[in-house]
């Protein structure tokens, strides 16, 4: 008389039951009496998708925004990579990969308490068609850029910060507009939220790959952050004729008299 | 692509143009904020605002006639705090003569509106606000915090009209009234499915005394900020608030106030222009909602910047 709810709780039961075990199948839990909280590994697996990655010629990993790449392999569906006495803790890593030169974003890592390794998933290859910008000013300044992924669901941040000296033109490669921000900080005791946002520049300008740019006077650099301001710059979204004074007055006591940027 | 998201974002703007102008300042007081992070040591700005409005309204008051104004602004910006002393000078169009009859109780015409009406503006004139604001940051954990700024604003305003005789045109005394405002003001922030959600909560209790009408109204009211636009050299904006305003015989919601400011700076002079729309509808419980179209079109420009270095 009552099959169908009784059926109906079996399969739900079962069902709840396969999805359980499908869990601690993909993320298994440490053996009993094993701090759960940390996983100091060297061993790392991860899944590579996206059609621009069918066969790349090199893939380098890495780990928590430290700057030494570990080269990857592939075996079978997955690619396996060595920091060799380099360990790391796997509970709390985030991991980029290098693929022939582009990087991708940076996502968490799921750790493999019984192999006890580290496992990503990378579901997007970065595109082949990137872009590179060579920065400058007059007269040369010590600045700074940031460049960071705009945020996936699952990914995770990791700014890339790298100082330079503006006198001569340098170059920022690999670039992928619009999926990543590049930020210009012309005072680098700023934050980068605070900074002229490159990539909105390009769309203000009207500026595109292989264009060499007109160069941008302060004036020009006061509007774009302005509209930075307008569209919200880690604050209410305001048009505020105080802050572009006073960033006109800033760039005015550096000294400073133009941007210029070569897009590749 | 392009198109699909542009759409919403030119509703979202119209929608905003409808909001800004929820706060007892006027609509001739250009944005002032800056983030604590952009400058290191103390700056002092000072800045000059002139120009005009169509069917001007003070402080949801509409005076039902233009007037044009002149401001002189004065921000001191240290460390999270901000000092603003402003002054302005209003004046209108069509000034209104009071005249009292010689009957007793006294009668003044024009005669004030009804307290469950909307009330008349006060006669353009001089008026003195002094703000202090804090900034402070909201961490968020999708990015960088957000600085919202919270701030406290005291205004006074002297009345003094001349009286003349409705008989006689004679002058026959000068009221000596006030108008003082307090209002507290923060920005809000909050995150909902998948976007950012700009606003600003304002409330603000304005008390006249000495007047032929004494009146008191406290505002509460919300406005939501959406993000600007560039179209070329000229940035848009939009604000829309609602609120609630006292003393005018309708409870709840009475205020509807979309903004749309075209906002444009001239790099050769340096001043900026602003080209505003401010059509508030508002109700009350003789007049039920009514709409004033407010017209705004003025320049500012900064006289001072000085940046003060910072000790060591």
């Amino acid at each position: 008389m009552h099959w169908k709810p009784l059926t109906s709780f079996a399969i739900a039961l079962g069902l709840s039951q396969y999805c359980v075990s499908a869990a601690h199948a993909q993320s298994p839990t440490p053996p009993r009496g094993t701090p759960r909280q940390h996983l100091t590994v060297h061993d790392i697996r991860f899944t590579l998708g996206g059609d621009a990655c069918k066969q790349p010629s090199s893939v380098w990993v890495v780990i928590n925004d430290i700057d030494i790449q570990y080269e990857a392999k592939k075996d079978g569906v997955v690619w396996k990579a060595d920091t060799l006495a380099q360990t790391f803790d796997a509970a709390s890593a985030h991991a980029s990969l290098r693929i022939d030169g582009r990087r991708t974003d940076c996502r968490p890592s799921v750790p493999n308490w019984d192999e006890r390794i580290a496992t990503f998933k990378f579901p997007q290859c970065p595109p082949k068609l990137v872009t590179t910008i060579e920065i400058s000013t007059v007269p040369g300044m010590d600045v700074s850029y940031v460049r960071d992924f705009r945020r996936q669901p699952e990914s995770v941040p990791c700014p890339e910060r790298v100082a330079f000296s503006s006198a001569q033109p340098y170059p920022v490669t690999s670039l992928q507009f619009p999926e990543e921000t590049l930020v210009l900080l012309l005072d680098r005791a700023k934050p980068a939220a605070l900074g002229l946002r490159i990539h909105d520049l390009l769309n203000l300008y009207h500026g595109s790959a292989n264009s060499n740019f007109p160069f941008i006077t302060p004036d020009g650099i006061a509007y774009a952050v302005a509209v930075q301001r307008a569209k919200s710059m880690a604050s209410t979204p305001n048009v505020s004729s105080n802050a572009i004074d006073l960033h006109l007055r800033q760039l005015h006591d550096a000294k400073f008299e133009k941007l210029e940027l070569k897009v590749y | 692509m392009r198109s699909r998201s542009s759409f919403p974002s030119l509703i979202v703007l119209l929608l905003a143009a409808f909001t800004a102008a929820a706060q007892q300042r006027p609509i001739f007081d250009p944005d002032d904020f800056i983030h604590p992070k952009e400058h290191a040591g103390p700056v002092f700005l000072s800045r000059l605002v002139l120009g005009g409005a169509g069917n001007f309204i003070d402080d949801y008051r509409p005076l039902h006639q233009a007037a044009g104004f002149v401001l002189l602004a004065n921000s001191i910006y240290w460390s999270r705090f901000q000092f603003d002393y402003k002054h302005s000078e209003v004046r209108s169009e069509d000034p209104v003569d009071l005249k009292v009859c010689g009957c007793n109780p006294p009668i003044y015409f024009p005669t004030p509106p009804p307290h469950d009406a909307t009330p008349a503006a006060p006669p353009p004139g001089s008026r003195d606000t002094a703000q202090l604001a804090v900034y402070l940051p909201m961490p968020v954990p999708t990015g960088d915090p957000i600085m919202l700024r919270y701030r406290l604003t005291v205004s006074r305003q002297a009345i003094d009209p001349d009286v003349t005789s409705f008989a006689t045109g004679a002058k026959t005394q000068q009221l000596h009234g006030r108008e003082q405002s307090f209002g507290l003001d923060g920005d809000t922030y909050f995150h909902f499915r998948g976007h950012d959600v700009y606003g600003s909560f304002a409330y603000a209790r304005t008390t006249q005394s000495g007047t032929i009408d004494d009146r008191t109204q406290n505002e509460l009211a919300y406005t939501i900020r959406p993000p600007g636009k560039a179209m070329g050299p000229v940035l848009f904006r939009t604000t829309l608030t609602v609120g609630a305003i006292t003393g005018r015989g309708a409870a709840g919601i009475n205020l509807v106030n979309p903004y749309f400011e075209a906002y444009w700076r001239e790099h050769t002079t340096r001043a900026s222009l602003h080209i505003i729309w401010s059509p508030q509808a508002m109700r009350s419980g003789a007049e039920g909602w009514a709409t004033h179209q407010q017209v705004a079109i003025f320049v500012d420009r900064a006289l001072l910047v000085k940046i003060f270095r910072k000790a060591g």
